[in-house]
């Protein structure tokens, strides 16, 4: 993927970081137990790589901020650093973990990137946020019991949506040669390929 | 002093103004906001937005409509601080009763609530006088600093401004695909977590395999026309500057080689 598409999906994760919170306002608490601003974060991240992920993670949550007055001030630094985590590990996890099956690498990355992901920003809230004032009681309240109904949206929604836009030839396939031998040719490179070797 | 573009004379000062400068002073009044504990700053600031929202015709109650929807969580947090604060001058409301206020705790609430108030205020006040191209190559600027640690300022400028052009872009299409939705017989409340979670999937697929359409073309386009990542290319277009003799002479050169067309 071109370094101009990447950029270019990450601007738009970044916007859907802003909006997608806003559709889900209707729903009384949907932010804390849709956790609809992690989903755009965790897809730039599993989509574009590490820095496009941290990116996004960081950027999201202050334009919105910015723009909705959501998350508020007090929210924000936590917020910001619990995102920046989650894209910054999906990508360095999807970009390292080649299992050669696409479900398991995503599966893989996500669920490594969700609980390391809680488990640093729980270790942030303790040492800095809620210095003195946080038990692993309250962690596992707030990162795992709250958000459950959005743990299961990421788990069951993202894996499937990324091979979505592969299919549909948004994003590059991850594996090229074995998706090729049961599908059609890519792009018109492999296409004229095809052909001469056929 | 006459200007040589009469619309630009009619628009108001704050929005001729540099956008990085614009930007950088927003920054500033955010980080004092956040920092300042005495009611002076706080009523200083609220004199400033008064003057600001004036120098760039804005109403004050357009500036503060985005906190409309934040009001019952700003009294929510208000009385939170007001009767729950468990400071040492809390006095209970009736003898031996439970809800106790405390002067102090009402003082730092109402601390919190304007300073939310005042930075959505200023942010609003800068989103509504300076234009989204604009806002870009103020931050483009300001960001400069990163590029001599080596870190992509440009594109991290160009990123945040395609993100803000998107935003109302994505939000009417969101709205769009709800009501599609509903239309359809989908609906996006329930009563277990199970159903919750399942019911907002058909609303996510279409939105973001929609959004990534949208990227595509978009990355598309620019590819097309040359956008190349920094440190090469040039990624804004930029008004060229010309003196006040340059001006004058151009219209005249077009009335010129219209003459000579004529002829």
């Amino acid at each position: 993927m071109t370094k101009t598409k990447r950029s270019v999906l990450t601007a738009v994760c970044i916007a859907l970081c802003v909006v997608l919170p806003m559709a889900f306002h209707a729903v009384p608490n949907a932010g804390q137990i849709f956790l609809p601003m992690h989903i755009p974060v965790l897809l730039a991240g599993l989509c574009c790589g590490w820095p496009f992920g941290l990116l996004a993670g960081v950027a999201g949550p202050l334009l919105s901020s910015l723009f909705t007055g959501m998350p508020p001030l007090a929210y924000l630094p936590s917020m910001l650093c619990e995102l920046a985590l989650y894209g910054l590990l999906s990508g360095a996890f999807s970009s390292r973990l080649r299992s050669g099956r696409l479900v398991v690498d995503l599966y893989l990355s996500l669920i490594a990137a969700m609980l390391l992901g809680r488990v640093a920003a729980g270790l942030l809230q303790a040492a800095l946020f809620s210095a003195g004032n946080y038990s692993l009681a309250i962690w596992a309240a707030a990162y795992f019991v709250q958000g459950l109904p959005g743990i299961v949206i990421q788990l069951l929604l993202l894996p499937p949506l990324v091979m979505a836009l592969e299919h549909a030839r948004l994003i590059p396939r991850r594996y090229p040669r074995r998706m090729a031998a049961a599908t059609e040719p890519d792009s018109v490179e492999e296409q004229v390929q095809a052909e001469t070797r056929g | 002093m006459r200007c040589a573009d009469p619309a630009a004379a009619r628009e108001p000062l704050l929005r001729r103004c540099d956008p990085a400068a614009k930007l950088a002073v927003f920054l500033l009044l955010v980080l004092v906001l956040a920092l300042a504990q005495p009611a002076w700053v706080f009523a200083a600031a609220v004199l400033l937005l008064l003057l600001l929202a004036r120098l760039g015709r804005q109403s004050l109650r357009r500036l503060l409509r985005p906190l409309l929807r934040l009001l019952p969580f700003l009294l929510f947090l208000l009385l939170m601080h007001a009767f729950f604060s468990g400071r040492a001058d809390a006095l209970p409301l009736w003898p031996g009763g439970w809800l106790r206020f405390s002067a102090a705790g009402l003082a730092q609430g109402m601390r919190i609530v304007l300073r939310l108030l005042l930075i959505t205020a200023y942010g609003s006040l800068l989103l509504a006088v300076t234009s989204s191209p604009a806002l870009t190559r103020g931050l483009q600027r300001l960001l400069q600093p990163l590029a001599w640690l080596g870190l992509p300022a440009r594109d991290i400028a160009l990123i945040l401004g395609v993100a803000a052009q998107f935003i109302p872009i994505l939000q009417r299409e969101i709205a769009l695909m709800l009501r599609a939705q509903t239309a359809r017989g989908a609906g996006f409340a329930g009563r277990s977590l199970r159903q919750k979670a399942a019911n907002a999937v058909p609303l996510l697929v279409p939105i973001f395999v929609s959004a990534f359409r949208r990227a595509d073309a978009l990355a598309l386009a620019m590819e097309a026309r040359g956008y190349q990542p920094a440190p090469a290319g040039r990624a804004f277009l930029r008004r060229k500057k010309a003196g006040s003799q340059a001006e004058k002479a151009l219209p005249a050169a077009g009335i010129a080689g219209r003459e000579d067309e004529g002829k």
